[in-house]
């Protein structure tokens, strides 16, 4: 029975996802504008370049600081959520559903959403600023300096529900009675909190954690959408930058050779990434 | 792991009381900041929605003049002029046909993958992990080039069969997850009393594992309706867009029209069906949140 | 060929759910079923794909358009390719509306081998995606043909100069439909109401300084320039504007070119980057224009707090859901320097057709282009508010000084041409120091420096 019940997904997950891949392994060795038969084998050609190439550097680091910086924020307001929510308190479903909310609506719509936030002249955030006298506090939040702070924080919004969803999920299913042991033993909450809760949940903590990893490094339609309609350098992601060397912005780039090795070089930070995150978060778990 | 035969058995921590309830309060105020901030982005979009070009660029806290006919124009706009309508379609036909293909794929691949120990099995499960990691950048060109090969280019048949594609992964590994936690011993009853392999996943494992296809369908369901990328590089007619995708339609033809508050419109028409579904579903959403990646 | 998709779609659905239906009773009849619709199916449609559908003498050319549907533009080039199909019963015009991604799609479908005869979006886009790389039709001949409603050749209905848009390597390629240039925008009730009546082509650059300043003196509360900061492609106006009067079209593009980067040294660059940072900092820009998104700063020009703002020519199209009523547009070319080699430059550019060379019915093109860049059809096009670059089509009332610019001034592609050119140092070198001086990060000397670097590391990887 293996065969027959395996072989669909199989199949439509290697012709439609893996196949498709594999061929952009051999894209990104050529020199191609992506239009017409011009496609020139260049070797590693794009690899070199991008050894090279400052932009993608910059993205490179960019993109890790969205997710550890990012990842840092989420989880920490996560698991802080998630401690406050494991409580017995009113409204908790409805707290739960509205931090979650963010995650079910269309990146490209949260970015838009952003962008007018952000703005300046009309935006809710200097808005409330100025509007209860903080406007000292105001900041141009989409100059080149700030831009990418102001992105990890609309990122961090709107994921942490998710993550946070995810570690309550793992709390509601530690046995009750190891929290009796410890109310007996007179530990405090926050004790409670760090000897019993994160610990019984740690390898639900791994997985989200791996999640957000593979995640945050594809975020695309948020930034896409928040610096519409043309991206500066100063926000460029590796995803952004992929984008924008496959089709340009407002400049006519056409490289998609060189795109798709970015794309290549994207898939093994993602391996790489997960990789060390696993390492890092090594322990053995608590059966229960 | 002590045996649990229905995940919604889980709730050991409503017996959890807390010694000093005074104690909640700064929760509270935490909580409820980051809820205000929330539903005052929301409310303002939809406020905006119901805005002239005009009012929405003075300030945001001004209310809207005349709102009804402002939303009238808006929704107006948004719904038919641009094609709202018929994207909302398009999206619910390929959200619908993608989770129900991928779901009914993914069980029986998952089963087998959670429970037999047939040679390669680990091999195959990390094939189908390992795609959770592929960027959709990197398959864009070559996708689109096979789907024109197949004459599928620029159809809702290609964009679901690629969509089915690129959610296996995930949808694999929550629903293996899933199945582990499930009992053996029905099964062994099962093919104690004749059934064949397909009649024990048919008649017992699929009644069981209801709870967690409902999450897979759930969470496919969410990442479906918002993908913009793919549904972008394979439909190019308009009458076959995809929601996301009439949204960035709208933003960039704005340097045509400027018209903003149409756009608002557009979200909050995105957003509607989301909500709705999450309103009716959030207790599914969050318990099967973790039947995948958990124990 | 739509309904036999559909029908194997469906048949490998079925298929592919029947394991799942089986009961206890059954023995696992569809063991290999799953595997042969989804390998098999793909190969044996695609010779039903390909069967020609249309008669013989009826021929149908695709034209995939830069417009969404519900566009005011797009409803209007729906309508004349309607009207243009009842004249020519045997030309059968297919258009998708693909929008402005649609170089991004036309990518895939020539890998794909899909049937596009027609494609438009700006000069620049259309020159780099299909022009360079071979894929074009030259249209010389067709423009030496008889034009829809007029007598002369169709290339003579066209403004004068503007087809050189579209020439590469001698032939023209591209068909402009609507033409822009880069000027000084203004709000006529700011600046003129403070005495100051701009001179269209020719204004010095003391005399732009010295307007700016009693403007200003009479609005204090108004920014006189409006930029936003995040989009590259508008801060880079700024110096490259600057750099080709001071040091000339082709000292700039030797700049660019040069390998070493050294010859960003010249003065006349530095001295392009110190205007643009004293105009910056005696506060002209608005404030906070280094984080403004757009559409901001526009959105500050309509409502009267910005005076003026340095764009293209589709920026009073582009507000006119914003404006009010009696919002009174002024325009002028960017000012000379007394002296330097290269005043009396404009970039102008347009949004163009251009024509698969694998067409199969060049002709019928041809016809159909000839129609929809024919005197009527452009004359309602204008009435949008479009600029349309023929001969006798009458100009949109906020746009005549643009070509009171382009009778007397020479005209330039997109930032002297590199933009088109060479794209990709545009992106990775010129417009990452640029941004980070426009938007004050860098002093004017450590821009130079930048733009030497950056020049010299770009090429060095080339």
């Amino acid at each position: 029975m293996v065969i027959p019940f395996l072989l669909p997904a199989f199949l439509l997950y290697t012709v439609f996802f893996v196949y498709p891949a594999i061929q952009a392994f051999w894209v990104s060795l050529h020199d191609w504008s992506g239009f017409g038969q011009s496609m020139v084998y260049i070797g590693m050609g794009n690899y070199q370049e991008m050894m090279k190439d400052t932009i993608f550097w910059s993205a490179f680091r960019r993109t890790l600081y969205i997710s550890v910086v990012g990842g840092i924020g989420i989880f920490g307001l996560a698991l802080f959520f998630a401690s406050i929510l494991q409580r017995e308190l009113r409204g908790k479903k409805f707290f739960r559903s509205l931090i979650f909310f963010p995650m079910v609506v269309p990146g490209i719509g949260l970015g838009l959403i952003w962008q007018f936030i952000y703005n300046n002249d009309w935006g809710l955030l200097s808005g409330f600023l100025n509007l209860v006298g903080l406007d000292k506090l105001d900041k141009f939040w989409l100059a080149p300096d700030n831009i990418i702070q102001s992105l990890t924080v609309a990122i961090i919004w709107t994921y942490v529900g998710y993550y946070m969803t995810i570690l309550l999920a793992g709390i509601d299913k530690i046995p009750i009675t190891y929290f009796e042991a410890a109310i007996l033993d007179g530990a405090s909450e926050w004790k409670m909190f760090f000897t019993v809760t994160l610990p019984m949940i740690w390898d639900v903590f791994v997985v989200a954690l791996v999640l957000w990893v593979i995640g945050s490094l594809k975020i695309f339609d948020l930034i896409a959408a928040t610096t519409f309609p043309a991206p500066p350098t100063s926000t460029y992601t590796l995803t952004i930058y992929i984008w924008s060397q496959a089709v340009g912005t407002y400049t006519p780039v056409y490289r998609l050779g060189y795109a798709t090795a970015l794309g290549v070089v994207l898939l093994i930070m993602v391996v790489i990434s997960v990789g060390i995150t696993r390492l890092i978060t090594r322990k053995e778990a608590i059966e229960y | 792991m002590p045996t649990q035969i229905s995940v919604k058995s889980h709730r050991p921590m409503s017996n959890f009381r807390l010694r000093n309830r005074l104690g909640n309060i700064p929760y509270y105020i935490i909580l409820a900041i980051w809820a205000i901030i929330t539903i005052v982005v929301f409310v303002w979009v939809i406020e905006s929605s119901f805005k002239t070009n005009r009012e929405v660029f003075k300030d945001p806290w001004n209310l809207p003049t005349a709102p009804w006919t402002s939303a009238i124009a808006n929704y107006t706009k948004a719904w038919e002029v641009s094609h709202m309508q018929l994207y909302f379609i398009n999206s619910i036909l390929v959200v619908i046909a993608s989770v129900f293909i991928v779901v009914a794929v993914s069980a029986p691949a998952a089963y087998v993958l959670s429970r037999i120990p047939f040679i390669g099995n680990s091999a195959v499960s990390y094939y189908f992990i390992a795609g959770m990691g592929l960027p959709f950048q990197l398959i864009l060109v070559p996708l689109f080039v096979m789907l024109s090969k197949i004459g599928l280019a620029d159809s809702l048949e290609g964009l679901i069969l690629v969509y089915v594609g690129v959610s296996i992964p995930f949808t694999v590994l929550l629903l293996t997850g899933f199945f582990k936690t499930l009992p053996v011993e029905l099964e062994d009853a099962a093919s104690v009393d004749g059934c064949s392999d397909f009649g024990i996943f048919w008649k017992v494992m699929m009644p069981l594992g209801a709870p967690g296809l409902i999450t897979a369908a759930i969470f496919n369901f969410i990442s479906i309706w918002n993908e913009y990328l793919l549904a972008m590089l394979i439909i190019n007619s308009d009458k076959l867009r995809t929601l996301p995708l009439g949204v960035m339609n709208i933003r960039y033809s704005m340097q045509y029209t400027a018209d903003w508050t149409a756009l608002f419109a557009a979200v909050v028409i995105v957003i509607i069906p989301n909500f709705l579904l999450y309103v009716f579903l959030s207790d599914r959403i969050m318990s099967g949140l973790t039947l995948g990646v958990g124990k | 060929m739509k309904i036999t998709k559909f029908k194997w779609f469906n048949i490998m659905m079925v298929l592919m759910i029947i394991p799942l239906l089986v009961s206890c009773a059954q023995q696992a009849p569809a063991v290999t079923e799953p595997e042969a619709p989804v390998a098999e199916a793909p190969a044996a449609e695609k010779p039903a794909a390909e069967e020609p559908a249309a008669p013989a003498e009826k021929v149908k050319i695709v034209y995939w358009s830069m417009f969404s549907e519900g566009e005011p533009l797009m409803l209007l080039l729906d309508k004349a390719t309607k009207d243009f199909m009842v004249e020519f019963p045997n030309i059968e015009v297919e258009v998708k509306w693909a929008g402005r991604q649609v170089l991004t799609q036309l990518q895939s479908a020539i890998a794909a081998g899909t049937q596009v005869d027609i494609v438009d979006h700006s000069d620049d886009r259309v020159l780099n995606a299909i022009v360079k790389s071979g894929l074009a039709l030259p249209m010389d001949k067709y423009l030496g043909e008889k034009a829809y409603d007029s007598d002369k050749t169709w290339g003579e209905t066209f403004a004068p100069g503007v087809l050189d848009l579209g020439k590469y390597e001698g032939q023209t390629y591209l068909i402009p439909r609507d033409d822009y240039v880069s000027a000084f925008f203004y709000n006529k009730d700011i600046v003129e109401a403070a005495g100051v009546t701009p001179t269209v082509n020719g204004m010095s650059w003391e005399d732009f300084n010295s307007m700016l300043e009693t403007v200003q003196a009479a609005n204090p509360d108004v920014a006189m320039i409006g930029a936003d900061g995040n989009v590259a492609f508008y801060n880079n106006w700024w110096f490259s504007y600057l750099a080709v009067r001071l040091a000339g079209i082709d000292g700039f593009r030797d700049a660019a070119y040069d390998k070493t980067g050294e010859k960003w040294g010249d003065p006349e660059f530095l001295q392009a980057a110190q205007m643009i940072r004293e105009l910056q900092d005696k506060g002209y820009f608005q404030e906070g224009f280094e984080g403004s998104v757009w559409p901001a700063a526009q959105v500050k020009w309509v409502n009267g707090d910005v005076a003026m703002m340095f764009m293209g020519a589709w920026l009073p199209k582009e507000m006119s859901e914003q404006m009010p009523e009696n919002f009174n547009i002024g325009l002028f070319a960017f000012p000379d320097i007394a002296g330097a080699k290269g005043n009396n430059v404009v970039e102008h550019w347009a949004n163009v057709y251009g024509v698969m060379a694998s067409t199969k019915s060049p002709d019928a093109v041809a016809t159909y282009l000839k129609y929809i860049l024919s005197k009527k059809v452009g004359t309602e096009i204008a009435t949008l508010g479009t600029p349309v670059p023929l001969e006798g089509v009458p100009v949109p009332p906020a746009l005549v000084n643009q070509y009171e610019i382009l009778k007397v001034a020479q005209a330039m592609p997109a930032r002297a041409g590199l933009n088109t050119e060479i794209p990709e140092y545009m992106d990775n070198a010129f417009n990452v120091c640029d941004d980070k001086f426009f938007n004050k990060q860098l002093s004017p000397d450590e821009f130079i420096t930048c733009l030497k670097t950056e020049s010299a590391n770009f090429w060095a990887k080339k």
